[in-house]
């Protein structure tokens, strides 16, 4: 399953990224097996290391004339890492010539929170923003992206996140003139949602 | 400029970044995503060889690998900790 900053892009915006990051479900001896079957063009590094959210095995693979790298992280027994394995979805993609999985917009989003309130990094949170953004408020499960932020104790970051995303799904007909071009006139369902920027807030009042 | 039309001037980019996102495929910002890594990939090239205009092609590649990983080692302070060996 690819995960890490390519899943993102597929939900998202594209965005530049230095590896790609892969979740396997296999041990190390898959792994050996794996990396026998790619040839000699690819080298496995036998050094692992522990990443510190999930607690999972990390591998580089790397393809020593290029830059680009591959990270392979073999599936931990953490319970959303386990969950979000299991509503992985096939991406089948035309444009990169492979049949792949990534994990569902929602887990995207759950990882990435877990991954911006504990390392701080600025793409995290971007990476969020954009999938929400990109896909639209409608588009997400929101029970079960609360269930997990709940868990995680990520949930006051993801109202912060959300409420910083503009509105952008206003016909143009409806967007007003002048400096706050932004505002529209909202439904009363979108305006049940947390509020986003504090001038749309205003127009569902 | 008033920091209420930085937020807007800010907003209006941002919307329109979305609008882009969504007219391409998910392969597409995938395909994007690595293309934007090989051209960033150029300039940092390009900025090696005019800090360091001795080095031949096989020189700045050496610098860029090193420039890389001490990035990475930057950026993934903290996160993770040596792990197992896998059986050769």
């Amino acid at each position: 399953m690819v995960v890490g900053g390519l899943s993102s892009m597929a939900y998202g915006n594209p965005r530049t990224t230095k590896d790609a990051d892969l979740v396997l479900a296999v041990d190390g001896t898959g792994l050996n097996r794996l990396a026998e079957k790619l040839g000699d063009e690819f080298h496995l590094d036998s050094q692992g290391s522990f990443e510190m959210v999930t607690g999972t095995s990390r591998y580089h693979l790397r393809v020593p004339s290029l830059r680009f790298e591959i990270e392979l992280f073999l599936l931990s027994d953490d319970a959303h890492d386990l969950e979000r394995f299991k509503r992985r979805r096939a991406f089948p993609s035309r444009q990169l010539g492979m049949r792949t999985m990534i994990p569902t917009a929602e887990d995207v989003i759950v990882m990435k929170l877990r991954w911006f309130s504990i390392a701080k990094r600025g793409k995290d949170g971007d990476d969020i923003r954009n999938v929400i953004a990109v896909l639209g408020e409608d588009a997400l499960d929101w029970d079960y992206i609360h269930r997990w932020t709940a868990e995680h104790g990520t949930r006051a970051l993801l109202d912060e996140i959300r409420a910083s995303i503009p509105h952008t799904d206003c016909p143009p007909s409806q967007a007003q003139a002048g400096a706050e071009w932004l505002l529209c006139e909202r439904s009363a369902s979108s305006c049940a949602a947390p509020p986003r920027l504090s001038i749309t807030s205003k127009a569902c009042r | 400029m008033e920091d209420q039309q930085i937020q807007h001037l800010a907003d209006a980019i941002y919307v329109e970044k979305v609008r882009r996102a969504r007219t391409m495929t998910p392969g597409e910002r995938m395909e994007a995503g690595i293309e934007l890594f090989e051209a960033s990939l150029g300039i940092m090239r390009d900025g090696i060889r005019m800090q360091h205009p001795e080095a031949d092609d096989l020189a700045v590649e050496e610098i860029l690998k090193q420039r890389l990983a001490r990035l990475r080692k930057i950026q993934e302070h903290g996160l993770y900790r040596k792990g197992p060996l896998l059986d050769e």
